[in-house]
């Protein structure tokens, strides 16, 4: 019940945050859009072993999170989260790829220590990225600009669909621990035995109610098409504002930052 | 307004059991009907037979004088508007401004007329603080309200709705209640709630295993008093 409750508080959350006022907050969407993609787009094409390239990568989630007020450590959690599925494919790097590089003091560098530290920097950066997006651009005029940028609309109507009912399965299976637990004899969590049972009564009420969203959209006219509006207009400061910080970008993806830096020192 | 004769529905075709039997019945314009019955009676299946969401076995359905058929689906829906029994199947976009929307811009209104619309609408039900508001973190009383203003910013001519006193206490029914009196639409309401359904509505027509018991005053007086006791 705890993790159902703060599963809860953890997705709401995310939109207090988006509610903020801070310049990034205020930055069209779009703009918002372009830079995270840009950003994640550098990050990714660089090869697994320039690890000193992505370096200069860490100061945008920094910079972005102190401009907009997001606390770190909820964030942190929640970059926690991808870590797991990120780790398992870095550490096979380790295994896969043992030919030694160079020495750190005692310490053999190997090809597969650095991919795997380049993928979960990698990792850590492009994920901390999109969360300092949705942490300060509502699901709605994300959805709506990316309608505008010519995303699939079926892609964009699960996108906030699912993002609406996130909150209402949260809450369905909530009400069913608590009738499990007042039946249970004061034993702890869901027994072994009823998760079958439990998740598959969540997973059937969910279908019942799909089929009741979607009856409730026919109803209202709907024909498979998805219609949504972005009415923010875009001003010169955010054309501006993607312009530096895709450039700036651009630029760290071409020049390593940290060579020339470590050619000056 | 609304004119349903000898309507049959069956979930499964191959079955000989009926959900609705034989089932004939008419609202006029203005006119506020509730449909009484117990649970399982087929008060809802009919609702969604209404919309063409449940195809008639037997029987026709005519709405302002057009029959329920494919080609007059579109049409018909958006001259009905169906408020379902539970808010959050209803509610599905992230705000109640996007949630309101949806319908029109479904129908393809021009944008600047759906604010002006939802405007109105939210005035009308006294909710305008929750237009830009999650739909999540909406009360139930918020919730139903939300949602009716969804169907009512379509302009429909018949309104039903499926048990709209369910989960909401008795100030929120009252609310309900007060803004469903100050609407010119027809409406068909299903309920359990004789309180509510008395207060408000023109007529009463009971559904008993997907049968209609009764149709005369007499009838009526007769069954509401079984339902009563």
């Amino acid at each position: 019940m705890a993790n159902l409750s703060s599963a809860m508080k953890s997705f709401c959350l995310l939109e207090q945050l988006a509610e903020g006022n801070s310049p990034l907050h205020r930055l069209h969407p779009g703009a918002k859009l372009a830079i995270t993609l840009v950003y994640v787009v550098c990050v990714i094409s660089f090869p697994a072993s320039s690890l000193s390239a992505l370096v200069p990568f860490t100061a945008y989630p920094i910079v972005a999170m102190a401009l907009s007020g997001t606390p770190w450590k909820p964030l942190l959690q929640r970059i926690a989260v991808a870590m797991p599925f990120v780790l398992f494919t870095a550490l096979s790097n380790l295994l896969l790829n043992r030919r030694v590089l160079y020495f750190l003091g005692p310490l053999p560098v190997t090809g597969g220590l650095l991919a795997c530290l380049s993928i979960v920097l990698k990792a850590f950066l492009t994920v901390g990225a999109v969360l300092v997006l949705i942490a300060t651009t509502s699901m709605e005029t994300l959805t709506g600009q990316l309608v505008r940028l010519h995303v699939p609309k079926i892609l964009c109507l699960q996108l906030t669909m699912t993002y609406r009912y996130i909150s209402v399965l949260i809450q369905q299976a909530q009400r069913m621990y608590a009738a499990y637990q007042l039946r249970s004899c004061g034993k702890k969590g869901i027994q072994m035995r009823d998760m079958g049972c439990f998740l598959g009564q969540l997973l059937l009420r969910s279908f019942d109610q799909a089929e009741r969203i979607y009856c409730a959209m026919k109803c209202r006219g709907y024909d498979g098409t998805y219609h949504a509006e972005c009415r923010w207009p875009v001003t010169a400061r955010d054309a501006e504002a993607a312009c530096v910080a895709s450039a700036a970008f651009l630029l760290l993806r071409v020049f390593n930052l940290s060579v020339l830096l470590g050619k000056l020192i | 307004m609304l004119c349903v004769e000898h309507l049959s529905v069956k979930y499964n075709p191959a079955e000989e059991h009926y959900a609705l039997r034989d089932v004939s019945l008419s609202v006029q314009d203005g006119e506020r009907v509730a449909l009484l019955g117990a649970n399982g009676a087929g008060k809802s299946t009919l609702l969604l037979a209404l919309v063409g969401i449940l195809p008639p076995a037997e029987g026709t359905i005519q709405v302002d004088g057009l029959t329920l058929d494919k080609a007059h689906l579109p049409e018909i829906r958006q001259k009905i508007g169906f408020v379902f029994q539970n808010p959050d199947d209803q509610l599905f976009m992230p705000t109640v401004f996007q949630d309101i929307a949806f319908g029109p811009r479904n129908y393809g209104v021009p944008e600047a007329e759906i604010t002006q619309r939802t405007n109105e609408i939210l005035e009308i039900l006294g909710i305008s603080a929750l237009k830009d508001r999650m739909v999540h973190k909406l009360s139930g009383g918020e919730k139903r309200l939300a949602a009716l203003a969804g169907v009512l910013v379509m302009q429909p001519t018949l309104l039903l709705l499926d048990e709209p006193t369910s989960f909401l206490d008795f100030q929120a029914a009252k609310r309900l209640s007060d803004c469903l009196r100050a609407l010119k639409q027809s409406c068909l309401i299903t309920t359990h709630d004789l309180p509510f359904a008395k207060s408000l509505c023109d007529r009463f027509l009971f559904l008993d295993h997907g049968e209609l018991s009764a149709a005369d005053p007499f009838h009526q007086s007769h069954c509401f008093c079984a339902i009563s006791r």
